[in-house]
């Protein structure tokens, strides 16, 4: 239901899209995306770290980096519905041991 | 539409009280500390350290609560932190993976139940007769 990944946001202004991709890909990515402000780079669990090294050659900093659970079919909810599972989200992640919360839902009133 | 709705990218960045940002600190904290533990001290020949460390700069942490988190690891000390998997499934389809650091597994798993317990029935009160029940399961594979 999920996918463990990689997953990789670099600043738009930083980089040009296919030079980015062209490393990417090359390093072992398994997915470039154009995202709305940033550049998103999929990778498979293991390659994360190498293909991080082989980006940090040319980018100092990310925008975001981490290795995640995605799902592979998205629910749709509806508006009043996800307010409440953002609650759920919000009140799990207030608790100490807690480091990761990952949903397969979509969350209207983040976009 | 990748990308478009999860959560863990936008929660650090989402403005928050300062109540909050160190519970968020502490949370980083820990994850620094426990990739400190499992490999070199060095973030440069350490990746998971880096990436860590990173993600702490990005929410403001300062710098001295980023080298204590690293000193931490060090005094290795009475705490043993495991890494446990939850996973759960709710009404309407929805699954939940929830990642945890801790050094009681039997705290983290009753407290994250009585959260999705008490909150979500909120959640199906107006269709109470769909006796739909979150459930939970425990991976307790080790990380690395």
């Amino acid at each position: 239901m999920f996918s463990n990944c990689g997953v990789i946001h670099v600043e738009k202004n930083k980089i040009k899209e296919e030079e980015l991709f062209e490393i990417a890909i090359n390093a072992g990515a398994k997915d470039c995306i154009n995202l709305k402000n940033a550049f998103e780079i999929i990778t498979e669990k293991e390659d994360f770290y190498k293909i991080k090294t082989e980006l940090e050659k040319k980018i100092e900093t990310f925008n975001y980096s981490s290795i995640e659970w995605r799902p592979l079919n998205h629910v749709d909810l509806a508006e009043d519905k996800s307010e409440k599972l953002l609650e759920v989200l919000n009140a799990l992640e207030e608790l100490d041991d807690v480091q990761n919360v990952f949903t397969n839902a979509n969350l209207k009133n983040l976009h | 539409m990748a990308g478009h709705s999860h959560w863990a990218g936008i929660k650090h960045k989402k403005g928050r009280a300062d109540k909050e940002r160190s519970k968020i600190f502490s949370k980083l904290s820990r994850e620094i500390t426990v990739a400190a533990k499992l490999g070199d001290k060095d973030p440069d020949m350490n990746p998971r350290l880096r990436t860590a460390i990173q993600a702490a700069k990005q929410a403001n942490m300062p710098k001295d609560n980023i080298s204590r988190a690293i000193s931490k690891s060090e005094m290795g000390g009475d705490k043993n932190y495991e890494s446990l998997r939850y996973e759960g499934f709710g009404p309407s389809n929805i699954a939940l993976i929830i990642e945890t650091l801790t050094d009681n597994k039997n705290r983290s798993a009753s407290s994250i139940r009585t959260v999705l317990q008490k909150k979500w029935r909120k959640i199906r009160r107006n269709r109470i007769n769909y006796p739909y029940v979150f459930q939970l399961w425990c991976n307790s594979r080790r990380k690395k």
